[in-house]
């Protein structure tokens, strides 16, 4: 305990036991729940995605020997009629998304609540919405402007647009794409707290510099901005990533994992609610593969965009 | 003010054409945004209040109340609170209605409040200002469970759940909530390292404990982050579909009622009666955040922002 500085000489001892109980009563149960809660369970997924299911029930013991799980997971294409490859692509689909479209927006969303443009206040409220109002309220009010009697879906149809019988949310070809829409309309809302919360942090004096500069409001955005905030970008980028390995909600609630919406947290959600169903083996499997093949990504999208610009101090 | 910065500040009103390009965009984009929320706001409401033939005629002409009287405008929320959800568990019928549900929700609220406000301000404070042994594994812990994808521990944690006879209780909620190592944990952490560690050293030469340096002297001081975090806190337990889906399917909350509502609603060609219920689940939320939307604000930041 070194940062908390002794006050009397021969009391070292006794405080220094004292603290110790004080961490350890702290921090102990924390521990427990995380070795029960994450080590445990994750070992647990680990061990059984090497055991073969008949019947809801665990046949042999774990040998690595026995990776039919794993295999089946690459092989068979279909789960209950939840088509696998596509549930992976959907969920990787999502990581440009996230990435490409909801953090950039957010971000130019932030700087203009941060420079105080027109109706910054109005726009700092209504912009978050979505976060205060429940994903399911936002999926039924969309689920039913997007249906087949909708009132989007009629508009579209009256200015020309060809409207699928079902509408937007009952067809093959357009379900995966409209949900990847209501995603971009109510994924900006969460991060806009974080980077408008950083970008408050720069000091005035380094925007004061920029514009004798002669910089305009981009350049500023892109060079000074981005490069000041890039720690919150690249925590708010990795959470956001690792949470698409388990995003089902919107494939739930807006057409229940039909017409080709599938995705991987959607799969092992399902599956979730039978947990002694046959299909076991195959989503601890797949619950491992998310597991390896998501950290790698996470540490390696962390060292990319850290690598980009270094922690900044202001 | 100084010559410099009212010279400064004239410069930064001259506003170059590319910037008012830049604004313009910025601008149209987050009043596409923000008129798309709010119109949703407005129709949800507006639709709560017409009659199903209405609505079915012309679903977006939100000003139209034809055949409404007055009397009756509230019908729609009369049959939201009438509405009964009905099961069976263990061979007894159960049976829970839009007030039930409320009430469930608010329970959930308060054990996960409750939690929220013991243990990540705790293990954040001693992270801030204690050296000790397990630091690294629990900074290493805290990284794990934000970065590595878990999604697939869920069906050994209902399994675990159940073997001990905790699912479809409140236990399970406290059982699992109750952890504290997450980003909650960061936020506090880089809160009490802001503050002064001669609070502590004062505070112990007048004789305080550890618990009460944390209790009277630094817990206080992080008031403003602690009600931040409880007000995200409710929004999000109030709106979290999952968890009581999972773990409480005999004690439905207003988040996952609203899905059986909806089924009826649908099947009686009565949409209007799916408003109601969802603007009544969005009142209590949009009410909190009304009410904290500045402390929200100004308390939230992450990933070691300098400053």
């Amino acid at each position: 305990m070194q940062q908390v500085t002794q006050t009397k000489k021969g009391t070292f001892k006794s405080q220094k036991k004292r603290d110790i109980l004080f961490v350890t009563l702290v921090v102990a149960w924390p521990i427990i729940h995380f070795l029960i809660f994450w080590v445990g369970m994750n070992s647990t997924m680990f061990v059984n995605s090497f055991r073969e299911v008949l019947g809801g029930e665990f046949q042999n013991k774990f040998t690595f020997e026995n990776y039919t799980n794993l295999i089946r997971v690459f092989k068979e294409g279909n789960i209950d009629n939840i088509i696998n490859f596509q549930a992976i692509l959907h969920s990787l689909s999502i990581i440009p998304l996230v990435v490409c479209i909801n953090i950039p927006i957010t971000l130019l969303f932030s700087y203009a609540i941060f420079r105080k443009y027109k109706f910054h206040k109005f726009f700092q409220i209504t912009l978050f919405i979505p976060t205060v109002i429940s994903a399911v309220v936002l999926c039924k009010v969309f689920q039913l402007a997007v249906g087949g009697t909708g009132f989007i879906t009629q508009f579209l149809d009256k200015i020309g647009a060809k409207v699928p019988v079902g509408g937007y949310l009952g067809n093959n070809n357009t379900a995966w794409i409209t949900i990847l829409v209501f995603s971009i309309w109510t994924g900006i809302s969460t991060n806009l707290i974080y980077f408008s919360s950083a970008m408050g942090r720069i000091s005035y004096g380094v925007i004061e510099s920029a514009e004798i500069e002669g910089a305009s409001h981009f350049r500023q955005f892109i060079s000074i901005v981005i490069p000041m905030i890039w720690p919150t970008i690249t925590t708010i980028a990795i959470t956001g990533i690792s949470a698409i390995f388990g995003w089902f909600l919107p494939t739930q609630l807006l057409t229940a994992g039909k017409y080709n919406t599938s995705t991987l947290g959607f799969i092992v959600f399902v599956n979730a609610q039978n947990p002694s169903g046959t299909m076991l083996g195959l989503v601890y499997s797949m619950g491992v593969l998310i597991a390896v093949i998501g950290a790698i990504m996470m540490f390696a999208i962390k060292k990319l965009l850290e690598s980009f610009w270094k922690d900044v101090e202001y | 003010m100084s010559d410099f910065r009212r010279n400064t500040k004239n410069r930064i009103r001259s506003t170059s054409p590319s910037n008012t390009v830049f604004k313009i965009i910025v601008t149209i984009m987050m009043t596409l945004f923000s008129f798309s929320f709010i119109f949703m706001f407005v129709w949800m409401i507006s639709s709560s209040f017409r009659t199903s033939d209405s609505f079915n005629q012309n679903q977006i002409n939100i000003f139209n109340f034809s055949g409404q009287k007055f009397s009756t405008l509230f019908d729609n929320y009369k049959q939201a609170f009438s509405f009964t959800w009905k099961t069976i568990k263990d061979r007894k019928p159960i049976e829970v209605n839009l007030f039930g549900m409320l009430g469930n929700s608010m329970m959930l609220v308060f054990l996960n409040l409750s939690m929220a406000v013991v243990f990540p301000p705790a293990v954040g404070y001693v992270m801030a200002k204690y050296d000790f042994k397990f630091k690294r594994i629990i900074t290493l812990a805290i990284i794990l469970s934000m970065c590595v994808p878990t999604v697939g521990s869920l069906v050994p944690t209902i399994k675990f759940i159940n073997s001990i006879g905790l699912r479809d209780t409140w236990w399970s909620i406290i059982l699992l909530g109750s952890g504290g190592l997450g980003m909650g944990v960061l936020l506090y952490s880089g809160y009490f390292a802001a503050i002064p560690t001669d609070y502590i050293e004062s505070s112990r030469m007048d004789g305080a404990n550890n618990l009460q340096t944390y209790l009277l002297i630094m817990f206080p001081q992080a008031l403003p982050l602690v009600t931040a975090s409880m007000v995200m806190s409710f929004i999000g337990t109030w709106n979290d579909y999952s968890t009581p889906f999972i773990y409480l399917r005999y004690n439905p909350t207003v988040a996952t009622g609203v899905e059986y509502i909806s089924a009826r609603a649908s099947l009686d060609l009565n949409q209007p009666m799916m408003f109601a219920a969802l603007f009544i689940m969005s009142s209590f939320t949009l009410i909190i955040y009304a009410l904290f939307s500045k402390r929200i604000m100004s308390s939230m930041s992450v990933g070691g922002v300098k400053g």
